[in-house]
């Protein structure tokens, strides 16, 4: 289980968070202009990186606020987290 | 005239004041307080205590501890009954009701018993080639019937359970020398911590083993030690509880057993304790050596002959034969000869032993240095010992000259495995480290440090001061940094080990590598032959260390032999991957519910143990998407896969690993597992495969 | 007409007590009947918002985890942009009517809770571990001080938990529905510790 430093609420347990995906994650778009291949690509492709990536998390007991989370996918060490709003955190390798 | 022949007159951390009733197979037997279940079966001469997995031989005490393969027992009936303990774990009390497993209508006399002749017929993964034709779920009740380990209960169980969460500077796991030092040093400089020990009394090893610590017995050094720590108000000492599970971000998942004190009372609690840093002193625990038929009852650990016969005052035989390729094992020697059982040789497999062997020859016991042992005699006890001349490098015969000890006690040392489940759960490498012939941890953790035997420092000197220097650390570390004082000093003791795994091969005879569940050294050859060379599906074909006793006194060996076998060396062979739940834990605690939580039991239970894995067992199904091509490719593989929309991910797996879905089908697992530093294993296999694809 | 039933009518009827009290381990759990909430929604940046709650009680807008207490009034720290106001029962509409007229040029809002939510005070020494039993937050007073709030699960309940002091005393909301069940709950905690 891991430990998440939630940026307004402090270190709390994984179970009170939702994982939101990787960001950046940008929405293709105009809609009409948006071929089928780009939308999938959008809808379903991730790097899934082995290693550093950020990514949002919802604290959905807490203060239910997403936040960006800096995480090592292989050994689930955590090197930053920041507010939504703020510029997002550097991936110190 | 003593009043029984196994109990010594004296001695003994026992209360002989209070006799304790308890059954055993239905029979009458009485124990002291301060018995074991083991300690007292032994005392009441019950050599045979428990039948094997699969030939129903006879077995006896082989350990002292959790190591103990071969008694495993259930006690208590109807709703209280508890399958599925070590004999060795279980407090005697009075009232106790235990039976063994495995057998009826006792381990004394099993029906099952002529199994042991179809043998021949019954070698490792049997049941994959004899029950194919025409379906094996025709036969599969039969055979679970015959090959098992207790029986669960069927009714509720009415005791309570709970958890607790607790938070701290240092968790110190393990009370023995290292650990206790560990805790001294972090409790001095000022840390917050906690100590966990799974036994009914601090001291480890300490307890049987006779040391001296800064000038006084090592039982004063353990009362002073833990009067110290219980006096510390941020200190907490945890009895009785077993750390079995070591999970992302230092959260440790504890059991407590408390002592039933009153039907209401809580029976077990679940701790989820998330610390700031860890020290692991959780010991080493002892090797046997295979040789043929090393099953024999009288056959044990010489660390638990020493521990019976010091701390319970137990003989665990009348005439005792040492095999040792270790020093350890002259000092479980002495203290039996001390306690007026009759050392016939110790028989050590090094040709020049050195100082050990030149003291033990002082004090008048022969020393038989460069022999191994050749077989032993007996089939319900232990009657006696070959023993023949070894090579130098103890890897064939040096003559034919076979010598015949008799005995009816054989304690094996073989050397000593570090207990490193709970580094390795967490990801900590592991290192061959030939001149100690034990895989120990290469480098510690950021937060995670191993301390004592644990890290393959078995002298009882460096358990102290690494212990010591491993809690200041951590302390340290915390931001805890008063002043430590001095770190504790026991007089130096050999701890000179050589490589020995096993004897020079007989082909007539069986030689036991995993005693629990039955693998000779044969099944491991065929294994070979057969074309499987991972340790992994070596394992789970010939299942050795599987099963409650995950291999703790015979992974090595097995490894080890394995390396042989396959022209490797051990380090190429790697290791299997110790899983969480490393100690058994019952569904109840790891629940925890309370009377009126929801049910049913095993959900919440498996919901738990989930969400104590965190991310690696549920959140990252989210996590694992990557695809070769546009939509196109996925429309057409969810169609050709899956028939059902919105599956496409589970498909596209399944269609890079196997034809259909099964247990690797999920992509988180997979996904997870090639991705974590976790060591091999036919997941990460699967994984890889998968991958390769793309 | 509807009738009006405060959180904790059922419970007190079902258990007929007011209060759980363990002279033995020294625990005290007390429902909460007396006090109401107000839920202040806006930007903490918000200057009319700052004033009202200045004008109004006396307080500032506390950050992140704190609380500001004036006397019978103490504001609790929610999100970011959520506050809860927490004073007697007998003001809730008199506060809140004063507070809207205040809050009228900005757009922060505020609304009457104090119906949604069942209030336990929990005290005495064991209060720590009991609660400690269900909450994987680190409650103990060098990580857990005084004056600190905390939205998150106890009992397996989303809760709100609040150290008002340095007393041994936690004030612990949880959503009505849940009254029973944390009832049930707390009053099974003498057997576990």
């Amino acid at each position: 289980m891991l430990r998440i430093p939630c940026p307004w609420c402090g270190p709390r347990d994984e179970p009170e968070f939702r994982w939101g995906g990787e960001v950046p994650l940008v929405r293709p778009g105009p809609p009409q202009a948006v071929t089928e291949s780009a939308w999938a690509e959008y809808l379903f492709m991730r790097d899934n990186p082995k290693g550093l990536v950020r990514e949002r998390w919802l604290h959905t007991l807490g203060c239910r606020q997403w936040f960006i989370v800096v995480r090592n996918t292989a050994t689930h060490e955590i090197q930053a987290t920041s507010a939504l709003g703020d510029p997002l955190p550097e991936i110190r390798p | 005239m003593s009043a029984n022949a196994w109990r010594l007159d004296s001695g003994g951390r026992i209360d002989r004041t209070q006799r304790l009733s308890f059954r055993f197979d239905g029979s009458a037997y009485q124990g002291f307080a301060g018995d074991t279940l083991a300690s007292a079966l032994l005392a009441n001469g019950v050599r045979i205590a428990g039948r094997s997995f699969k030939l129903h031989r006879p077995r006896g005490l082989f350990g002292s501890w959790c190591e103990e393969p071969n008694t495993i027992v259930q006690i208590g009936r109807g709703a209280d009954l508890v399958p599925n303990l070590k004999a060795t774990q279980v407090e005697l009390f009075d009232g106790l009701d235990a039976r063994s497993v495995n057998c009826w209508p006792s381990a004394r006399l099993d029906v099952f018993a002529p199994l042991q002749l179809l043998a021949g017929l019954m070698p490792a993964g049997f049941y994959y080639k004899t029950f194919m034709w025409p379906n094996w779920h025709w036969f599969e009740p039969l055979v679970r019937r015959a090959a098992g380990l207790g029986v669960a209960p069927t009714l509720p169980d009415p005791d309570r359970y709970e958890e607790r969460y607790e938070h701290c500077d240092v968790l110190v796991i393990g009370g023995g020398p290292a650990g206790l030092a560990a805790a001294l040093a972090a409790t001095r400089a000022g840390a917050r911590i906690v100590l966990v020990d799974d036994r009914p009394v601090l001291g480890g090893a300490l307890q049987w083993e006779e040391h001296i610590i800064d000038g006084q017995p090592a039982l004063h050094w353990v009362s002073a030690v833990e009067s110290e720590l219980r006096a510390a108000a941020r200190t907490r000492v945890l009895q009785r509880t077993t750390a079995f599970g070591c999970y992302d971000h230092n959260l440790v998942a504890l059991c407590e057993r408390s002592e039933r004190t009153s039907p209401t009372a809580v029976r077990e609690r679940l701790w989820h304790v998330r610390a700031a840093q860890v020290v692991l002193a959780t010991g080493a625990i002892e090797r046997p050596v295979v040789f043929p038929n090393n099953d024999v009852p009288g056959v044990m650990l010489a660390s638990a002959a020493m521990n019976y016969a010091v701390q319970y005052a137990v003989r665990p035989g009348q005439r005792a034969v040492f095999v040792t390729s270790c020093d350890s094992a002259y000092d479980a020697a002495e203290a039996l000869r001390a306690r007026g059982i009759t050392v016939v040789a110790i028989v050590d497999v090094r040709g020049e032993p050195g100082d050990s062997a030149t003291s033990a020859a002082r004090a008048g016991i022969p020393v038989m240095a460069g022999y191994g042992p050749a077989r032993v005699h007996g089939a319900r006890v232990t009657r006696g010992i070959e023993v023949r001349p070894l090579e130098q490098g103890a890897k064939s015969w040096r003559s034919d000259h076979v010598q015949r000890l008799d005995c009816d006690v054989l304690c094996v040392s073989g050397g000593w495995t570090p207990s490193v489940h709970l580094f390795s759960q967490v990801g900590g490498r592991l290192r061959y480290a030939p001149e100690r012939a034990a895989l120990v941890p290469a480098a510690d953790l950021s937060t995670i440090r191993c301390a004592g035997s644990a890290s393959g420092s078995f002298a009882v000197q460096d358990c102290l001061s690494e212990g010591f220097a491993a809690g200041r650390e951590a302390a340290h570390l915390t931001g805890a940094a008063a002043e430590c004082g001095v770190t504790p000093a026991a007089l130096a003791k050999h701890a000179g080990v050589a490589p020995f795994w096993a004897s020079p091969r007989d082909r007539r005879r069986k030689a036991w590598v995993d005693l629990q569940n039955d693998v000779t050294r044969g099944d491991l050859e065929l294994a070979v032959r057969e074309n499987l060379h991972s340790i992994e599906h070596v394992k789970r074909y010939t299942t050795a260390g599987m099963a409650v006793d995950q291999g703790k006194t015979s992974n090595m060996n097995a490894l080890a032999l394995l390396a042989e076998l396959t022209g490797r060396r051990i380090p190429d062979v790697g290791t299997t991957d110790p899983r969480n739940v490393s100690r058994p834990a019952r569904w109840s605690v790891l629940s925890s519910a309370a009377p009126h939580a929801p049910r049913p039991l095993a959900h919440r239970a498996r919901r738990r143990v989930g969400r104590l894995r965190g991310l690696e067992a549920s959140r990252l199904v989210r996590c694992a998407r990557r695809f070769p091509g546009g939509a196109r490719q996925i429309r057409e593989a969810r169609r050709a896969d899956c028939g059902k929309p919105f599956r496409w991910f589970a498909a596209r797996q399944n269609r890079s690993t196997r034809p259909r879905r099964s247990r690797f089908s999920k992509p988180h697992v997979l996904q997870q597992h090639a991705h974590s530093r976790r060591g091999p294993s036919p997941l990460r296999h699967h994984a890889q495969r998968a991958r390769d694809h793309y | 007409m509807l009738e009006h039933r405060a959180p904790l009518d059922q419970l007190s009827r079902a258990r007929n007590t007011e209060t759980l009290h363990d002279a033995d381990a020294g625990l005290r759990v007390t429902p909460v009947t007396d006090r109401g909430l107000l839920l202040l929604q806006g930007s903490p940046e918000d200057a009319v918002l700052r004033d009202a709650i200045g004008r109004q009680i006396g307080a500032r807008v506390p950050g992140p985890q704190t609380t500001d207490i004036r006397g019978e009034y103490a504001l609790l720290w929610m999100t970011p942009k959520e506050w809860l106001l927490e004073l007697p029962a007998a003001e809730t509409s008199a506060v809140q009517g004063a507070l809207v007229a205040r809050l009228a040029p900005s757009l922060a809002a505020i609304t009457d809770i104090s119906d949604a939510l069942a209030c336990f005070d929990i005290g005495g020494d064991p209060a720590m571990d009991v609660l400690m039993t269900g909450c994987s937050l680190d409650l103990r007073p060098h990580a857990f001080a005084a004056g600190r709030v905390a939205r998150t699960a106890i009992a397996d309940v989303h809760a709100i938990i609040w150290k008002p002091g340095i007393a041994h005393l936690f004030r612990c909301w949880v959503d009505r529905s849940f009254a029973e069940h944390f009832w049930n709950w707390l009053a099974d905690s003498p057997a576990r510790w």
